[in-house]
């Protein structure tokens, strides 16, 4: 039993360091090309499917990033850059998520399913502890009198 | 030793079902959220200029010549995005001379042409083959196509006598549609003109 939870905890220690080295925040981008390049990864070319700007090679993709570096020499925020490219080309190209409306389900439902993991295992474990305190009957009890009393019998 | 006395639980699918229904639930409820989601008016054709003040485009034309949006005010101004490969932009190409040759003497309508990833080069050949005399621009073009919300070619924009954009045409386009879009913006300008005197 007790390296069956040895087990489960090296699976959740595991689940834990691999969440939190993915969601380390990198810092900030040190120069302003680190910047830009940082944004378009976070840019979705609006005629490819699933690419980012930075990963593209369409010609939008490359408006796109010559247009978030003319920005940047603006000294536009990132948040200004991500509005206008959402006016122009839509909410589908900015692959950040905000945080308002339907939108924010993607910021909480892995917190839910995370909590209700989480509370899962809690309830497993708690069972596997109950099953493991077993209760000697009286039968068992007999049994083993029976035995020191005539350790040859059976 | 015997077996422990049962313990008194739930049957296990019992259990698997009251896990699986609240997941099942909310999924269901992402999915329909999602499918039934207004996207019309912000996917990636979306375009959120019209009835705003058109974006500057200041370049060189392939002539050599200085080119400001700016200077153009007073006429309707057709900004063609457009690539000399893309058989579309060749399509529309004699309808957009039409287009000039009729209201560009006039100074009623000015067109301009955006070249879109094209060399200049490639652009005076063009223009050289399929004929047609007004600005074009081909270098630094990016940002231009940007401002615009330009993804794809061909695509316009008219751009009103006052500066603002009145709509994007997507793909090739025609004189008739030209004219079309000119006369019914005139005429809402008309009726909200009249509108504006009566009150």
């Amino acid at each position: 039993m007790t390296r069956r939870i040895a087990l489960w905890l090296g699976v959740g220690v595991v689940a834990l360091s691999a969440f939190l080295f993915a969601s380390i925040d990198e810092g900030e981008p040190r120069t302003d090309a680190d910047r830009a390049y940082a944004l378009a990864k976070t840019i979705g070319c609006p005629v490819c499917n699933g690419q980012s700007v930075a990963e593209s090679n369409a010609p939008v993709a490359r408006n796109i990033r010559i247009s978030i570096a003319k920005w940047i020499d603006e000294g536009r925020s990132d948040a200004y850059i991500r509005g206008e490219l959402r006016t122009l080309f839509g909410d589908d190209v900015d692959y950040t998520p905000s945080g308002d409306g339907v939108t924010s389900l993607v910021w909480i439902l892995p917190v839910v399913f995370a909590a209700a993991a989480a509370t899962g295992l809690v309830l497993v474990f708690r069972r596997w502890k109950q099953e493991a305190v077993l209760e000697a009957s009286d039968a068992d009890r007999a049994l083993v009198e029976a035995r020191r009393a005539d350790p040859t019998d059976g | 030793m015997s077996d422990p006395a049962p313990t008194p639980t739930a049957p296990r699918s019992r259990r698997a079902a009251w896990i699986v229904a609240p997941v099942a639930f909310v999924m269901l409820v992402f999915i329909v959220v999602l499918a039934t989601g207004d996207r019309d008016d912000k996917g990636f054709d979306s375009f959120d200029l019209v009835g705003q003040v058109a974006p500057s485009i200041v370049g060189t034309t392939i002539e050599g010549e200085a080119f400001d949006l700016d200077d153009h005010r007073g006429s309707f101004v057709i900004v063609n995005f457009f690539q000399t490969t893309c058989i579309p932009c060749r399509q529309e190409h004699p309808e957009l001379v039409a287009f000039q040759e009729t209201y560009g003497p006039s100074g009623f309508a000015t067109l301009v042409s955006v070249a879109f990833d094209d060399e200049p080069s490639n652009i005076r050949e063009f223009f050289a083959e399929f004929g047609g005399d007004w600005p074009v621009i081909a270098v630094d073009t990016g940002p231009i196509a940007v401002a615009y919300g330009v993804p794809l070619v061909p695509e316009s924009v008219l751009i009103s006598p006052d500066g603002e954009v009145i709509t994007k045409l997507l793909g090739g386009i025609r004189k008739a549609d030209l004219e079309a879009v000119i006369q019914s913006w005139q005429d809402e300008q008309a009726t909200s003109a009249d509108a504006e005197e009566d009150t």
